[in-house]
């Protein structure tokens, strides 16, 4: 069975900084797993080099195959038929991601319409109307005809989600998700994308810098520090398993039961020269 | 020692041929820091946590209500009575970097306080600065830096660092640690922490994250639309919150892992 995503030796450089170095990383089909890392820890950047949107003077070696083929990074209208269709991409602003001049139901359609030309107004209307209704939002045909400064952040996350979902992808990607919304909003758009990727049984990488939001969602974590792979653990496998790195993380939350206590730190798990040259 | 009492404040909004709509912000709200504790104002957006901290700092004026500094009404003083008060109640920011003047070495950011001030002898800013450095466990070569030399965690105790100089007796602390990763934020709180026992200061912490809150805070007021929710010690409110909202807000953190 050929895997659904397999990254090979990834390294990615701007100019002298290494963002990325050597990473291997393979998912099977329905594999949930979620990408964590604190800033400057490439988790981001290794999202954005499997869609092939990295900026022009990243300097990239190694391969991304995606259902066994080499994705097709220097031809853009090839990975145009890949970006958007078969990989679904969400990301953290929803304000920025939609044109204030044209309603949601537009910005819909125009996606709908690029990623199945042959599909007609009326076709495309009645599909836009049906995703809204799988990302659960409320009397999606009169929504259709509003203006993006007229839904909520969390609403307006929940259209991307939408619009992600055009193509049927297999595989979905969402970075930082749910970071800029408050944490009610936060869990109701976890929950549902939980039940999205559960139904439909896409493949999901979600980016964050929190474990305990990736918990909310996948079933792996896959921990990121100064562009290397730290870890590839199961969730329920994360504590007893944990590296030095990802029980700093762990340890360094202020969860129930610490109160009073003083907080780990990466120093008191790690040589001060692994994360100062790592 | 800080105390604000029956705080409303009501915004309004004009709309182009007159009239408009009114949001208000804060709703009848009482609360009260005692000395060396911290009090934790927990909401989501449009809460109305960083109107309240603003009252609090007397950055704008409620539209009912008192604010008491040592007993002493100060929601209405001006002049040397508003100075001192300002001295004594010092804000930390969220965003660092938007807080510090990029043109300004950090040596020179860290003299306006002293300036201010007025008491301190020229001949001993320059070891004040050291002290003040050494205290919040930055190096003392920093202070020529500039502050988009620093990382966000250096940034955020320059910020706690230029508030101290001030010798406060509260620190108004709005979302000071929502901007940093994980490993920053710990230590950014042990600081707080240990900044606390060792100067005695009182904590009025603004935030939206509860786990956050119920680590570092002494006293919670949850905060929902302007609208006081709850109030209760840390403990109790985590044991057994008495209102819904407080309630929704909990069963949406994210898991404890």
């Amino acid at each position: 069975m050929t895997g659904l995503l397999d990254i090979r030796r990834l390294s990615v450089a701007f100019g002298p900084t290494r963002a990325l170095s050597d990473i291997d990383l393979a998912l099977e089909p329905g594999t949930r797993l979620g990408l964590v890392g604190e800033s400057g820890s490439g988790k981001s950047t290794l999202g954005l080099a499997v869609l092939g949107l990295l900026p022009p003077d990243a300097a990239c070696t190694g391969e991304v195959r995606f259902q066994g083929e080499p994705l097709p990074w220097s031809d853009d209208r090839a990975m145009t038929r890949v970006r958007g269709r078969r990989i679904g991409f969400i990301y953290q602003d929803p304000m920025a991601a939609f044109s204030p001049v044209h309603t949601i139901g537009t910005h819909i359609t125009r996606a709908l319409r690029a990623a199945h030309p042959g599909v007609g107004r009326r076709e495309a209307l009645d599909w836009s109307v049906a995703l809204l209704e799988e990302v659960e939002i409320n009397k999606p045909r009169e929504r259709l005809d509003h203006y993006p400064n007229e839904y909520s952040g969390g609403m307006l996350q929940r259209v991307m989600i939408a619009a992600a979902l055009v193509g049927d992808p297999d595989l979905l990607i969402a970075d930082e998700p749910t970071t800029a919304l408050d944490v009610t909003t936060q869990a109701s758009v976890l929950g549902m994308l939980d039940r999205i990727v559960e139904a439909r049984g896409m493949g999901f990488i979600l980016i964050s810098h929190d474990l305990g939001v990736v918990a909310e969602a996948c079933r792996e974590v896959a921990v990121m520090y100064g562009g290397k792979l730290i870890q590839r653990v199961a969730l329920a496998d994360l504590k007893a398993e944990a590296h030095p790195y990802t029980r700093a993380l762990l340890e360094a939350r202020p969860t129930f039961g610490k109160r009073g206590q003083r907080l780990s730190t990466i120093a008191d798990f790690l040589p001060s020269d692994w994360f100062d040259d790592a | 020692m800080l105390e604000l009492d029956a705080i409303t404040k009501v915004f309004r909004k004009r709309g182009p041929f007159g009239g408009g709509r009114s949001t208000v912000a804060l709703d009848r709200i009482s609360v009260r820091i005692g000395d060396g504790r911290t009090l934790g104002v927990i909401g989501e957006s449009g809460s109305g946590k960083s109107t309240l901290a603003r009252i609090a700092l007397r950055m704008i004026a409620p539209d009912s209500g008192t604010v008491r500094f040592g007993g002493r009404d100060i929601t209405r003083v001006s002049g040397k009575a508003l100075r001192d008060f300002r001295r004594k109640v010092q804000p930390v920011f969220q965003d660092s970097a938007g807080a510090l003047d990029p043109r300004m070495t950090i040596a020179r950011i860290l003299r306006e306080p002293l300036m201010l001030r007025g008491d301190v002898p020229r001949a001993e800013w320059s070891k004040r600065i050291t002290d003040i450095l050494t205290a919040i466990d930055l190096s003392p070569a920093l202070r020529d830096r500039y502050p988009r030399q620093l990382s966000g965690g250096q940034r955020q105790r320059i910020g706690i660092a230029r508030a101290l100089l001030m010798e406060p007796e509260i620190l108004i602390l709005d979302e000071p640690v929502s901007a940093l990763d994980v490993s920053v934020q710990a230590n950014v709180l042990n600081l707080l922490r240990d900044l606390q026992r060792d100067r005695g200061l009182s904590y009025l912490f603004i935030g939206h994250d509860l786990s956050i809150a119920e680590y570092f805070c002494d006293d919670i007021l949850v905060l929902h639309n302007g609208v006081q929710k709850d109030f209760a010690d840390a403990e109790t409110l985590f044991r057994d919150p008495k209102d819904d909202y407080t309630r929704t807000l909990l069963a949406a953190m994210p898991r404890q892992l």
